[in-house]
């Protein structure tokens, strides 16, 4: 079956999300097994629209395929993303230098299982110097955007048991924020609950409020002091840059921003296969020290 | 014998991971000396998750790894030094702030009135 829908997408960060949840609501609807999605109408799409698209496309049961990239899509190399630990970190470096000049940057497919963390920290490093170039921002926020990417990527590494990870960002220079997206395919939240031995979290949606309150996915004697990473990257990003946040999990999502705290039980036939966060973070606020909303 | 270990030489300059501290851990252990002296000079960045896990591993029982090895931590920034101050009033399980415990929840069986709701947020 071919799927053929007109994106574009505005700039409100859930519009992108919204493509996205119609596209595999009509996919996961379908007794069909084989989906060919036209990208041929696609005009303006966001990081909101693109990796969670790609990634429930991923662990999606069915067989889907992308036919009739645009320019754009090919570029940030929709379908699969950069893998970036088959080549040198050096060349990896270099090939980012292309980059610098743009507003974007292309979806890094990156290792995340621990064995591979120099790697993996080579490449972030290397994705949060592009960012800073090509957005020309201060160190102050520099430093904000470094600690919510690391945050949550580690936690892909700590709890995702996924094999790897994605990365996509988009600036808006005249608007003055960037979007970006990580995520993953792995076993969902609730599934880092119930792999950590935590019965009592039921729910995605559970699952969801728990991860978001700090409550640690590790059963650890000493596990009371995690989840702080979560909760200190969404003050700074809410409190100290007035960004917005989104994440999805298996059948749940929650938004938040400085007027919206809302948790959202998703329509069955929508399930995220691992865990995507959405980031608006704006770039104008020279009082910020991400210091200050550490806790 | 000079005892003071540069962290940067070992982790490099930003320390990003958790897993890094037991590698960390390892190499002291593996030093064969009782007394360390760990110097977070040119650390230039450190997450909270990593400053966590060497708390757990490197403070938190007075100073002191496995096989009785004193670390002392030295040249530790403002900065650092203000996570490490984070990390050690939350220990003992003390009770964590919570963002969401207020936030509603909406639920959905379709993706058109899901849709809907999500166009009326400002975002």
């Amino acid at each position: 079956m071919n799927i053929c829908f007109e994106i574009d997408t505005n700039n409100n960060i859930l519009s992108g999300l919204s493509y996205t949840f119609k596209i595999m609501e009509m996919i996961e609807s379908c007794e069909e097994e084989e989906f060919t999605i036209d990208c041929s109408k696609t005009k303006f799409v966001s990081p909101a629209f693109v990796l969670p698209l790609m990634i429930l496309v991923k662990g999606s049961n069915k067989n889907i395929s992308f036919t009739n990239l645009t320019s754009y899509l090919s570029t940030i190399h929709f379908g699969n993303g950069f893998c970036a630990d088959n080549i040198r970190i050096q060349e990896f470096r270099a090939i980012m230098e292309e980059y610098k000049r743009k507003t974007y940057i292309p979806i890094i497919n990156f290792p995340a299982i621990e064995i591979k963390d120099d790697l993996k920290n080579n490449i972030l490093s290397a994705i949060e110097n592009l960012l800073v170039k090509q957005t020309n921002i201060e160190k102050n926020i520099a430093i904000g955007l470094k600690y919510v990417i690391d945050e949550y990527v580690d936690n892909i590494t700590q709890h995702s048991k996924s094999e790897r990870g994605y990365i996509f960002a988009q600036a808006y220079p005249t608007k003055h924020y960037m979007d970006i997206c990580i995520g993953d395919n792995g076993i969902t939240l609730l599934g880092s609950y119930h792999n950590n031995g935590n019965e009592n979290i039921k729910t995605d949606l559970d699952a969801m409020n728990a991860a978001n309150n700090g409550i640690s996915t590790k059963n650890l004697p000493n596990a009371e002091n995690r989840g702080y990473g979560i909760f200190t990257s969404k003050k700074m990003l809410i409190d100290g840059l007035n960004g917005d946040f989104v994440m999805i999990s298996g059948h749940s999502m929650y938004i938040y921003n400085s007027i919206i705290d809302k948790f959202l039980d998703l329509p069955k036939n929508i399930s995220c296969p691992g865990t995507i966060v959405l980031f608006r973070i704006p770039y104008i606020n020279t009082d910020f020290n991400y210091i200050n909303y550490v806790e | 014998m000079n005892n003071s270990i540069d962290i940067t030489a070992i982790l490099g300059q930003e320390l990003k991971s958790r897993s890094y501290v037991s590698d960390f851990a390892l190499y002291i252990k593996n030093l064969n000396m009782k007394d360390v002296k760990v110097d977070f000079s040119k650390v230039t960045y450190a997450t909270r998750s990593f400053i966590d896990e060497y708390y757990n591993i490197f403070i938190k029982n007075h100073n002191t790894l496995e096989n009785n090895i004193h670390v002392e931590n030295i040249n530790i920034s403002s900065d650092i030094q203000a996570i490490f101050n984070a990390v050690s009033n939350t220990q003992n399980g003390e009770s964590k702030k919570r963002s969401s415990q207020n936030a509603s929840v909406v639920s959905f069986t379709n993706v058109d009135d899901l849709n809907n709701f999500l166009s009326t947020l400002n975002m």
